[in-house]
């Protein structure tokens, strides 16, 4: 079975034959959007296998890759309306390493993934000041930031931008979740929603956030 | 008598911390802990937590680490005291803050010599994903990187390590630059100078985040 066959193929991280597979699928009249929606059905498990401490980060790493490869084979960019799981949501997701921390792994990692799974992310680097990040949270819609640190050094200013953003009456406008090397203390600490969650849960989280702005911008 | 002392150590610091005890003529039982722990902080919490519950005889437990990705908080001993540097992680405790540059990649000469190093996994993802992909594998994991610096602790002879780590550092793209550090912390951990460089854990007490950003050094 082709779908199975992918689905395989981008789990076992085989980009030559999910790519080989496509162009299979391809001329047997399959959708590109079914399409990529079989492959995220790969990339999810990956996520799956990754929590579980079975796959390492090259794996993701290259299971971003092999998605953007296919995003590419079938003339798609992340943004393609297409492949948007939310088109009409009004909730804006961004996603930054806090000032004093380059290292954006992490991050990476997770924005690749859900845009693989067709949510739109801002992305606004790294060692991001929290005026920078403040300034790019939008006033109008519902926002979900997403910080990540490696170093125990990023959590005052993670601090800070939570802080800043309470001085901005941005606070009840955003919600934050904080990754990478942090814990429940940190999330009290730095005073965030959420902290360390593992890729499906942030994606299930995100997808819930959206869900309910949608629902409440209907009635 | 007192009751002895035990060390519980990162083996990435088996030579520095040996380098400590030949220096002062001590000796004391260490329990060493695999490096690649460093890697998945909740592992070494754990591996951290069950070696500091083994002992129960009431001595000083020195942690020859660091708070390793936050790794190190909670933990504490119900019977011993408990001593930690207090740094973020090693390189910060081997270099003083005004010789740690941001886009610098570390390597002691110990972790250099490793299978852990990182110009060795590059090698094990070209075997796995063919060499394109794991070139895009490694510009995502050193994207930010720009100079591969060997940290000289001391305890080595620098020299012997240059030719590897020029070779690493061009089989990763980035620029070798070498710099001095010195295992001044882990003496005083070992040899009792504990001064504001150290959390002092007393038993019944555990590492909080309160300890923590009250004064980690910047």
């Amino acid at each position: 079975m082709m779908e199975e066959a992918i689905i395989e193929a981008v789990f076992t991280l085989n980009d030559e034959e999910v790519i080989r597979l496509l162009h299979a699928a391809l001329e047997q009249g399959y959708d590109p959007i079914e399409l990529i929606q079989i492959v995220q059905q790969g990339v999810v498990k990956v996520g799956e296998y990754y929590d579980k401490g079975e796959y390492f980060i090259a794996d993701l790493i290259m299971s971003g890759n092999i998605f953007n490869q296919v995003m590419k084979v079938l003339h798609f960019d992340n943004d393609s309306e297409q492949v948007i799981a939310y088109p009409d949501s009004t909730t804006k997701i961004l996603f930054a390493t806090a000032r004093s921390d380059i290292h954006d792994i992490g991050k990476n990692i997770n924005v690749n993934y859900l845009r693989a799974r067709g949510l739109v992310i801002t992305d606004l680097g790294v060692d991001c000041a929290p005026e920078n990040v403040a300034d790019a949270i939008d006033p109008d819609a519902h926002n979900i930031l997403c910080l990540s640190c490696l170093l125990t050094t990023a959590h005052g200013p993670m601090k800070e931008t939570v802080e800043l953003l309470c001085e901005r009456g941005l606070r009840e406008k955003t919600t934050v979740i904080i990754g990478g090397q942090v814990s429940e203390e940190v999330k009290s600490y730095v005073g965030a929603d959420y902290s360390g969650l593992d890729m499906n849960t942030l994606y299930d989280t995100c997808t819930s956030i959206i869900e309910i702005h949608l629902s409440e911008n209907k009635k | 008598m007192k009751p002895p002392v035990t060390v519980i150590a990162c083996q990435m610091l088996r030579d520095e911390i040996n380098h400590v005890f030949a220096k002062h003529g001590l000796s004391f039982s260490v329990v060493w802990l695999e490096s690649t722990l460093h890697d998945v902080p909740e592992k070494l919490h754990q591996k951290v937590k069950e070696e500091v519950s083994r002992i129960t005889g009431g001595g000083d437990i020195l942690l020859a680490m660091t708070l390793c990705g936050n790794a190190l908080l909670g933990i504490g001993s119900r019977t011993s005291r408990l001593v930690l540097p207090k740094f973020d992680d090693c390189i910060n405790m081997f270099l003083a803050p005004d010789k740690i540059e941001t886009g610098s990649y570390y390597h002691t000469l110990s972790w250099l010599a490793s299978p852990e190093a990182l110009h060795k996994q590059k090698d094990k993802y070209v075997e796995q994903y063919g060499a394109e992909n794991a070139e895009a594998i490694m510009e995502t994991l050193l994207a930010h990187y720009r100079n591969f610096v060997l940290l000289d602790t001391g305890v080595h002879e620098l020299l012997d390590y240059i030719d590897d780590g020029q070779s690493a550092a061009s089989k990763l793209g980035l620029e070798f630059k070498t710099v001095k550090g010195n295992t001044a912390v882990l003496e005083g951990l070992i040899t009792g100078e504990w001064n504001e460089d150290f959390y002092i854990i007393e038993p019944g007490k555990c590492l909080t985040m309160n300890d923590v950003k009250r004064t980690v050094p910047g």
